[in-house]
């Protein structure tokens, strides 16, 4: 069975024929092309495949095309604005969170969705928002360092838009 | 294979209705993290998906009469959320922060925790310990069934065809209950309980004499467990070090854990007492402060 939905991705509403068991992942990196969402596990252990879906931190992976109908889901390629890094995303290249950035997309949505939640996590609250998410290059240090960074100008962002 | 039909009914008339035309066929989509991993794995492939996400009103979380009630599809994001919850009932609050990450609690729910039924199962502990009830509505009507009486097995619940989960009600818990959940497992995230325990105490802060006691167990047998062997033992003998060894003897026989990937079952039997006597002693020590 095909079903038609409508899909709101960075800003861009898409009008879309997929089938009942289609993950949200699938559509994101085959319809639509945006590959910077990543598989890693295919079973919501990973985060790899972290969108926010109306705002919060989920595994696309685990979502089905069919649930999000009038949705609206940010993915990695969304966070930049007009061609200016976000400011977790400049965090990460300036303390060399990324090796070889696998896990980054993902990693950084969680932040972001952290961020939005709790604006100036502990280091603790970081390390169980980012519970989700694997890294096997990094060790975290280096994550949580960005993110860490990242809240102070996320909290300057939101006083000043 | 066959894609599966696709359905979202607007009331719970409408998706009893379905439900129980389809029967065994069908699948019912709430969060569904557990549903499309087991799609994804093979090992359920419905003819029909019935998201029962749109019908009104199954997610809200509200007090009534010193207790809450739950609606099934809450998402455990919430229920960790919930300032009101977790000020009347922390264990259930602490319980849900343990389940996945933040992404799966975004989605999952509360009734999708319970009705896959696994033995493990993070919310069942505290609910039993609360001493919940569930109520189920069917073609028929609704039901209303005491928690524990709703596991049955491994992954089965007390369902009957075209039945769904609608709530979860707590009743409200006496003013001088302390509670508290613990989740043994390697990581604090993202893991299958080894073994979890739930404890709720009335305790007289005078006396120290233990009033009500109630202590349930999560995968250490075929189902969440309560173990009420021991919840005798404390109510009659008290919270003191000198009833430990009955209380951990209690519990060894209320329980019955399997060996798997995670741990033996000696391993279980040990940690289950040792998680239960921790448990009762620090809401002791919590009495103190």
């Amino acid at each position: 069975m095909t079903c038609r939905i409508s899909l709101c991705v960075n800003d861009e509403t898409y009008s879309l024929d997929v089938d009942t068991d289609w993950t949200l992942l699938k559509v994101i990196r085959e319809q639509l092309g945006l590959t910077g969402t990543k598989e890693g596990c295919g079973e919501g252990q990973c985060g790899s495949c972290t969108v926010l879906l109306d705002g919060k931190p989920v595994n696309s992976c685990l979502v089905l095309a069919v649930d999000v109908n009038g949705k609206s889901v940010t993915t990695i390629e969304g966070l930049a604005e007009k061609g200016k890094l976000h400011p977790i995303q400049t965090a990460f290249v300036e303390k060399g969170a990324i090796q070889c950035g696998f896990c980054t997309p993902g990693m950084i949505l969680t932040a972001k969705g952290l961020l939005d939640r709790l604006p100036s996590p502990t280091e603790e609250e970081i390390r169980l928002g980012i519970a989700g998410n694997l890294c096997r290059c990094t060790g975290y240090a280096k994550i949580i360092e960005a993110i860490q960074a990242a809240a102070p100008l996320m909290r300057g962002k939101a006083q000043v838009g | 294979m066959k894609h599966p039909e696709y359905h979202e009914p607007k009331t719970i008339q409408e998706a009893c209705s379905l439900l129980s035309g389809f029967g065994k066929g069908a699948s019912i989509l709430a969060g569904g993290t557990d549903l499309v991993i087991q799609m994804k794995r093979g090992r359920l492939r419905p003819e029909h998906l019935v998201n029962i996400k749109k019908i009104e009103g199954l997610d809200a979380i509200h007090e009534e009469g010193g207790g809450f009630r739950l609606g099934a599809l809450a998402k455990i994001a919430e229920v960790a959320d919930h300032a009101g919850l977790r000020r009347a009932f922390p264990l259930i609050a602490s319980a849900a922060e343990s389940i996945g990450s933040l992404q799966i609690r975004n989605v999952a729910t509360i009734g999708g925790n319970l009705c896959n039924a696994s033995p493990a199962a993070d919310m069942a502990p505290g609910l039993l310990a609360l001493e919940a009830e569930v109520r189920i509505a069917g073609p028929q009507g609704s039901r209303t069934v005491p928690i524990e009486d709703f596991f049955v097995g491994p992954g089965k619940v007390d369902l009957r065809s075209g039945e769904l989960l609608a709530e979860i009600f707590i009743p409200g818990a006496a003013r001088n209950t302390k509670m508290l959940f613990h989740k043994l497992g390697p990581r604090r995230a993202m893991d299958c309980s080894v073994v979890s325990v739930a404890v709720a105490i009335r305790l007289d802060r005078s006396t120290k004499r233990c009033e009500k006691a109630r202590i349930a167990l999560g995968a250490v047998a075929q189902t969440p467990v309560r173990a009420r062997e021991a919840e005798k033992i404390v109510e009659g003998k008290g919270v003191d070090q000198s009833a430990w060894p009955e209380i951990v003897e209690a519990i060894r026989h209320e329980i019955c854990p399997i060996s798997d990937v995670r741990g033996s079952a000696e391993y279980r039997y040990e940690t289950a007492a040792n998680l239960t006597i921790r448990a009762i002693e620090s809401l002791v020590n919590s009495l103190e402060e």
